[in-house]
């Protein structure tokens, strides 16, 4: 479960005395910034970031996000409400149902999702129609270069194919 | 009725008027209350309403909403609904003598009629200029001025003409007794009582032969109660007499007979011997569960005296009883307490008592006194709600902030705790620790409300961690006494850049010290300031803070009109609940063609799971994925706590018919899911849309066994089964540390 690997990885990042977690802006993730129609779901982009991921993601959500390893091993798996559904409120009385939805074109969202050991890529989609898949190893490489935080630790030492750990650990 | 084509009046017309009355200096307050008339005038459409292949004539009518200086808002009963005109030109009454608290403004709104299913909304006309369509007088009336104004809407492509009729509210005022008596030189005071249709300014006076003395004089909202000495100008008790006291209101309107009561006092010496019953403290109906009765009572010489407490009424006491003495005090004043257990050790039951008091000394016994209580049913539940106040003290810079706390019961109706204590201590920055030392700060007893300033030494600290536990009062009989706390919390007293200020997070102590809890532990929501409340802005910074206190309370089920009070799953769970609040303003407008409000760039909270863009911008709220905006004046709902059970508890909406559905949480794709999952299988029903006669008009198949309305899922209101088990599903896994 994505978010029990995700628990594993902040204990693990947790220093002597401190709640595991406690410091929500020292952890790694992986930033996607998705654009998004009913046709097409296209990954414009990655980003290494500093923080922590909300669990977030929901299990029901319309979009799909699926964490992959490099022989595309299903890693982890949740939802993303849908970008294209705003809900808009409108009713100022206690007796109608607080909004309406109102459906976008189009929407570029970012997605966040957790550093985990032996992600390579990240899908995403529609639950039954199209999407796309991205290959975050390179961003993380590139981000996690000379980070000695845990999450990069591990990622470097289960992670990216081949991949291992220059600094020896 | 008139249907004409009309002419607009030109813009010159309209910005005289408008100079006009900005030049009228409003005159002294009359009154605390107006008595509203709206009345429809003229409205004229100049633009397309109902566009099918070509455009209809639109089916108009008139709505209004009385707009409190708070932004509350009373909607007008709508105005009769036309048939294909463009002009309507009738007096149309929409309020009638609406009582309106304060200041307020009126918004005029047409909209027209369109009853083609299933996409069946209004549409509204646009009379004004910029994304809201409904026209907003440009000035505040005042409370209970009497006035008469037309107003002309402008800056739309449609116009209407209506009038607002203000009339002062005169309070009427009904006194608890005309009749009073105390005897000043054995200490005692007397109380002069009442209540009030309409708040309004009282003066309450005395006639002595000295001259009128001034009891009070000050604003009351429903019920007054005053004590008085007996003391005249001179500051010396007055000889015993009658004295007539007057209850004026002083906010009615200049030049009529303001309402007033009056009564008289008699002030005793007593010459014979006597025990009487004053006061009985806090108030009745009492729960005991929140502490003894304090019951004041009053002798004219030193003896023993005995309170007993009879089951029943005082002329035909009968079943439990309760001796309290004999106890023995001087002359004057003096308190016992009863704790609500009668002889047996039983807990009073709920109902009728009788008090009497006794007493005997050295010259015999003292005629007895007695007086009526009830007695309340145990209250249900004990929770505690509490905050810093401001409830951002970073956002509020100047403002010296206190800790405060209220108690409510399982409905988040107040109820009185027997004591409310507060601990407090420095905290760590995010992502850190530091040993615990907590200072206890005092407790209230007795009490449904608890206010404590912080100790100046913590004060120039940069965060807080603090705790308020409630609890019912010892030493009761079974069932077990109920206590509440808030856990330990951290609130930020200065802003970190680039951080998100931790506004009211738990904390967690491990060997003695204290950090702030995993996120991976906590809901987390985070609140920016929108355009209108940044906090470098002088001219509504200010009121960050205010908002989200209101978004907070919203959530919390502890909203400040009855409606929006109701049990929450978030104050259940507070442990695993965080709020924070990030410095960096966001911009918000409102989209040109569909005045919905549009912002972008929420980045700074990774880890919140709903995110909230506070602003004060007319437009309406909308939130796209786990994010909303929230207009600080809306009055009624709370987008806050519908989102949360969108972004959070991944929960869908349980009406019909604009999508957005999902399976498994709250509601089901088939009849069989729902009764495979729903939390009650016997009231799975098909979600669907009605008309005004109950005629079914669409469904889509998903189903919900939801059942009690208003639901938070359909009316934004009471969680009901389903939306109490995403909760604690939820919150289960952020104990396991999977948030």
């Amino acid at each position: 479960m994505l978010t029990g690997v995700f628990l594993t990885m902040v204990l693990a990042a947790s220093g002597p005395g401190l709640a595991a977690g406690s410091d929500p802006y020292d952890s790694r993730h992986v930033e996607l910034t998705v654009a998004v129609t009913r046709g097409d779901v296209r990954v414009e982009s990655a980003a290494l970031r500093r923080g922590t991921p909300h669990a977030q993601l929901n299990d029901t959500g319309a979009l799909r996000i699926r964490l992959l390893d490099h022989e595309g091993t299903l890693l982890g798996e949740s939802g993303f409400a849908d970008p294209l559904a705003v809900r808009v409120y409108g009713a100022r009385s206690d007796e109608e149902p607080p909004h309406t939805i109102v459906e976008r074109e189009s929407a570029t969202v970012s997605v966040v999702v957790p550093l985990v050991p032996r992600l390579d890529a990240v899908e995403v989609s529609w639950a039954d129609g199209p999407g796309d898949r991205f290959d975050v190893r390179d961003t993380i490489k590139r981000g996690c270069h000379k980070d000695k935080h845990p999450l990069c630790r591990q990622w470097r030492r289960g992670g990216g194919r081949e991949e291992t750990d220059r600094d020896g650990r | 009725m008139r249907r004409s084509h009309a002419c607009r009046p030109t813009a010159t017309a309209v910005l005289a008027l408008v100079l006009a009355l900005a030049a009228v200096a409003p005159p002294a307050q009359a009154s605390f209350v107006s008595k509203v008339t709206v009345t429809s005038r003229e409205l004229h459409n100049g633009e397309c309403l109902d566009q099918v292949l070509f455009c209809l004539k639109p089916d108009l009518f008139a709505r209004a909403w009385l707009v409190n200086a708070d932004g509350t808002q009373v909607r007008c009963p709508d105005g009769p609904v036309s048939h294909g005109f463009d002009n309507i030109i009738e007096d149309q009454v929409l309020c009638s003598g609406v009582a309106v608290e304060g200041n307020f403004k009126v918004r005029f709104e047409m909209w027209d009629k369109d009853g083609t299913p299933p996409n069946e909304a209004d549409q509204q006309g646009d009379l004004a200029a910029g994304a809201e369509k409904g026209w907003t007088t440009p000035f505040f009336f005042w409370p209970g001025l009497r006035t008469s104004q037309t107003y002309t809407t402008s800056g739309g492509p449609s116009w209407a003409v209506f009038t607002v009729d203000v009339e002062p509210a005169p309070t009427t005022i009904t006194l608890a007794s005309s009749g009073l008596s105390f005897a000043p030189s054995l200490g005692e005071r007397v109380f002069i009582a009442g209540s009030l249709t309409f708040p309004s300014r009282l003066r309450i006076t005395v006639d002595t032969p000295g001259g009128a003395v001034l009891v009070v004089e000050g604003p009351f909202r429903k019920i007054f109660n005053v004590d008085w000495d007996g003391r005249g100008p001179d500051g010396k008790v007055l000889p015993e007499g009658n004295y007539d006291f007057h209850v004026v209101d002083v906010s009615a309107e200049p030049g009529t007979t303001p309402p007033s009561a009056s009564g008289f006092i008699h002030i005793e010496v007593p010459t014979t011997r006597r025990v009487s019953l004053k006061q009985v403290l806090p108030v009745t109906p009492w729960d005991f569960w929140a502490g003894p009765l304090t019951v004041i009572g009053s002798a004219s010489e030193a003896g023993s005296f005995t309170l007993t407490a009879s089951s029943g009424t005082c002329s035909s006491p009968s079943g439990p009883r309760r001796t309290i003495g004999p106890v023995t005090r001087a002359a004057g004043l003096f308190e016992i307490d009863w704790d609500g257990l009668d002889d047996t050790g039983a807990i009073a039951a709920a109902g009728s008592w009788c008090l009497s008091l006794t007493g005997e000394n050295a010259q015999g016994s003292f005629p007895p006194a007695s007086t009526p209580i009830l007695v309340k049913p145990r209250s249900a539940g004990l929770e505690v709600i509490a905050s810093l106040a401001p409830i951002a003290p970073a956002f509020a810079p100047g403002v010296t902030p206190i800790i405060r706390a209220s108690v409510v019961d399982t409905a988040h109706q107040d109820r009185f705790a027997y004591s409310l204590s507060l601990i407090v201590a420095p905290a760590p920055v995010t992502g850190s620790s530091m040993p615990f030392a907590p200072i206890t700060v005092g407790s209230c007893t007795r009490a449904s409300t608890c206010s404590w300033p912080i100790p100046p030494a913590l004060l120039t600290g940069t965060a807080l961690v603090w705790s308020v536990t409630a609890a019912e009062a010892p030493g009761l009989p079974d069932p077990a006494l109920l206590t509440a706390t808030t856990g330990l919390r951290i609130t930020d007293l200065v802003v970190r850049p680039s951080i998100a200020t931790r506004v009211d997070v738990p904390a967690v102590v491990t060997d003695s010290s204290v950090s702030q809890a995993p996120v991976t532990t906590t809901i987390d929501v985070a609140y920016y300031p929108g355009t209108g409340l940044d906090p470098d802005d002088p001219a509504g910074g200010s009121r960050f803070s205010y908002a989200i206190e209101k978004n907070v309370n919203e959530i919390r089920g502890f909203g400040g009109r009855d409606v929006l009070r109701f049990p929450s799953s978030l104050v259940s769970n507070w442990a695993n609940v965080a709020i924070w609040a990030v410095r960096e303003p966001v911009t918000v407008s409102a989209n040109s063609s569909s005045d919905t409000c549009t912002w972008s760039g929420l980045d700074a909270v990774s880890f919140a799971g709903g995110g909230g863009v506070l602003h004060d911008v007319d437009c309406r709220d909308n939130a796209p994925g786990r994010a909303f905006s929230a207009w600080v004046q809306a009055g009624t709902g709370s987008v806050g706590w519908h989102e949360l059970h969108h972004a959070v508890y991944d929960e869908s909406d349980e009406y019909c018919c604009d999508g957005g559905y999902a399976d498994g949480v709250n509601l089901y794709n088939s009849e069989a899911s729902c009764m495979d999952k729903g939390s009650d299988p016997t009231t799975c029903a098909m979600i669907t849309k009605l008309d005004a006669m109950g005629n079914q008009i669409d469904s889509r198949p998903w189903w919900r066994s939801d059942v009690g309305n208003p639901d938070v899922m359909v009316f934004n209101r009471i969680e009901n089964a389903d939306d109490r088990r995403a909760a604690e599903n939820t919150f289960a896994r952020c104990r396991r540390g999977g948030c």
